[in-house]
């Protein structure tokens, strides 16, 4: 028990490290994504599965919470509201293939992708 | 490994990761390959392509004995949006369905958002497929024959027999007609007050073909309200004449309402026959008066009687002659909710939007039909005329979903000519397709091309269509390096205008949702 504890306390700082950078690429991702659909509806479309890449951003979301204790309390706050941030994102993705209106669907995915880029912003940030 | 390293090798990795993914995404928007393919089942969200419109016409989802999912279609028509990530040329329309046993289904593409027109096919007709007459096929048309007498359809087409015994499903009206007596007279100005896109059909015995539409717009709604006039041998999709008329200025709805404009389209010498006349224009216009000295002037399939408001004070009653099977009414507005009254028969009008329909007694000259208020769409299966003198049938009889062989008999029909392949079986279910030049395809305000599928008669028949899924199979030339900007910039090229003259488009009396 105290060997598993001992390893995993060796691991948790890959494990952070992983769930942060590829949090922020996928940030990153939709964010790039985000204004290729702004100028061109349409563009996002292809991903077919967006539930599941919001999915994955939870989870590296989730890992990259796993640091040490003095950042944690700066850098959870952003986490979490970012998550909820993408939750609000994965239910729109559920019926965003069949929504009517591109206008709508332009601002939603800019927000969305701006929301995240802030929140990658000051995650990477409060965690130096 | 250093948790340094690591993180260098990871953030690499991270990097590659996102620019694999918008490289995809690029990928997947330009498709160098020139195809795409796009499947819905109607009931799961898919790329590209919108929810059925309304979905109120589609019933809850079954699955059938081997697990397919199909969609009972209740009403007709069924609207499909597609927004492709690019333009392309040409799209195949295929849905796959089972049918119970009803008699036609169709698909369409919208080719004129203005005035709401749709190219449309006949995909599958029970009555053509299962007559047991001599059959030949040929240039894509079917001609079947109780006896055989032609050889080809090319044949038939050059030595037409009597355009009574004649009967035609989505075919060219190319039966020749022929009217005794003087086919004009003097001018004569007609009050008429009809509202958008109207299709006349008048003949000539040769002599110059002359009309003037005086017009208005009433800017009602939003946007430009051109209007395009075209003079078309009844048939034939070639325009022999045509003119323009440009917005009036006002693309506001304001409600105020332009001076009475005019515009003439004429033939100087048209060869003996029937031309038709295609008038487009949004509902925002309104034909108010038709100067002509052609003695015969039907309109065909549909007449949209206006109201008189910015025109005229109070309101007026109208009589029009309808010739058909059966006659469909319906109004927009609340205040033009009525009652139609015919032959003794009447038809009430008692809710907006909503299709109300009564069968009309088949007599010779038309039926009198009275509508006490303006605003109000009739349909019928055949013409319109403004009075006696004007009527005349210039179409063989038309195969509906419902005509049987028993209705051909009794008309003493003896050639059916189709334009039309049937569908494929494929497991059980219909396989039909059509194939639509998108460059010819008018975009919604919402910039998506719209299709239908449609099923005339649905909510009366006694039979089901049951709709697994539409495939749309969208192809362009291959994007290469020679022409590498050309074609790009050609792909996302917005389509010249959402304006076009239709002479064999058909519209569904409503407007898209």
């Amino acid at each position: 028990m105290r060997r598993s504890s001992k390893k995993f306390a060796s691991l948790r700082p890959y494990v952070a490290e992983t769930g942060a950078v590829v949090y922020r690429a996928l940030a990153v991702f939709l964010l790039l994504a985000g204004v290729g659909e702004f100028l061109h509806p349409g563009f996002l479309a292809s991903v077919v599965s967006p539930t599941l890449l919001i999915a994955l951003a939870i989870v590296a979301a989730a890992a990259a919470l796993i640091e040490d204790a003095e950042n944690r309390a700066r850098a959870s706050w952003i986490y979490a509201a970012t998550a909820a941030v993408i939750v609000v994102g994965a239910t729109w993705a559920s019926w965003y293939l069949w929504i009517d209106i591109p206008g709508a669907r332009n601002a939603l995915t800019f927000a969305v992708g701006v929301v995240l880029a802030m929140a990658f912003f000051y995650a990477g940030r409060t965690q130096k | 490994m250093s948790l340094e390293s690591y993180r260098r090798k990871l953030r690499l990795a991270a990097v590659l990761g996102v620019c694999f993914g918008i490289f995809f995404l690029l990928w997947r928007t330009l498709l160098p390959g020139g195809s795409l393919v796009v499947t819905s089942d109607l009931v799961h969200p898919a790329p590209f392509v919108s929810p059925p419109k309304p979905q109120d016409r589609l019933a809850a989802p079954m699955a059938d004995s081997e697990g397919r999912i199909l969609s009972p279609l209740l009403r007709h028509p069924l609207y499909i949006d597609l927004t492709p990530p690019s333009r392309f040329e040409n799209v195949r329309v295929t849905v796959r369905y089972f049918n119970t046993g009803h008699g036609q289904i169709e698909l369409g593409a919208l080719a004129s958002a203005l005035d709401e027109q749709y190219v449309s096919r006949t995909v599958e007709q029970r009555l053509v497929d299962s007559l047991p007459w001599s059959r030949v096929e040929g240039g894509g048309m079917v001609l079947l024959q109780r006896a055989k007498r032609f050889d080809s359809v090319a044949d038939f087409m050059d030595r037409p027999p009597d355009r009574a015994k004649v009967a035609v499903a989505d075919a060219a009206a190319a039966i020749p007609v022929r009217i005794d007596g003087d086919a004009t007279g003097p001018t004569r100005t007609i009050d008429a007050s009809l509202r958008g896109h109207h299709r006349i059909i008048t003949y000539s015995g040769g002599e110059p073909l002359a009309m003037s539409f005086l017009v208005q717009d009433m800017n009602r709604d939003a946007g430009e309200d051109p209007v395009a006039v075209s003079i078309y041998r009844l048939g034939r999709t070639e325009a022999l004449a045509g003119t323009i008329l440009e917005d009036d200025g006002n693309s506001s709805s304001d409600q105020h309402s332009s001076k009475l404009r005019s515009v003439s389209v004429s033939l100087a010498a048209p060869a003996p026959g029937a031309y038709q006349i295609e008038f487009a224009s949004s509902n925002d216009v309104f034909i108010r008066k038709i100067v002509t000295r052609q003695r015969k002037l039907v309109f065909a399939e549909r007449i949209y009687l206006g109201d008189l408001i910015g025109y005229s004070p109070g309101s007026r009653s109208r009589t029009v002659l309808a010739s058909g099977r059966r006659l469909i009414a319906r109004t927009a507005d609340q205040e033009s909710l009525q009652t139609l009254s015919f032959e003794g028969n009447t038809l009430s009008i008692d809710e907006p939007n909503t299709r109300f329909m009564r069968d009309l007694q088949a007599r010779d000259g038309g039926v009198a039909v009275r509508a006490p208020k303006g605003n109000v769409l009739l349909e019928v299966d055949g013409v319109f005329a403004l009075s006696g003198g004007d009527f005349f049938d210039p179409f063989p009889l038309r195969i509906q979903w419902d005509t049987s062989a028993a209705d051909l008999d009794r008309r003493g029909i003896d050639y059916v000519l189709a334009r039309y392949a049937p569908p494929r079986t494929d497991g059980g279910l219909f396989e039909a397709s059509a194939d639509f030049d998108m460059r010819r395809l008018a975009l919604t305000r919402d910039g998506d091309y719209r299709f239908v599928i449609g099923a005339p008669g649905i909510d009366e028949s006694q039979h089901e269509v049951r709709i697994a899924s539409v495939t749309f199979e969208l192809t362009r030339q291959r994007l290469d390096l020679g022409n590498f900007w050309s074609d790009l910039s050609e792909m996302f090229k917005p389509p010249e205008s959402d304006f076009a003259v239709l002479p064999d488009g058909r519209s569904y009396g409503e407007r898209g949702p």
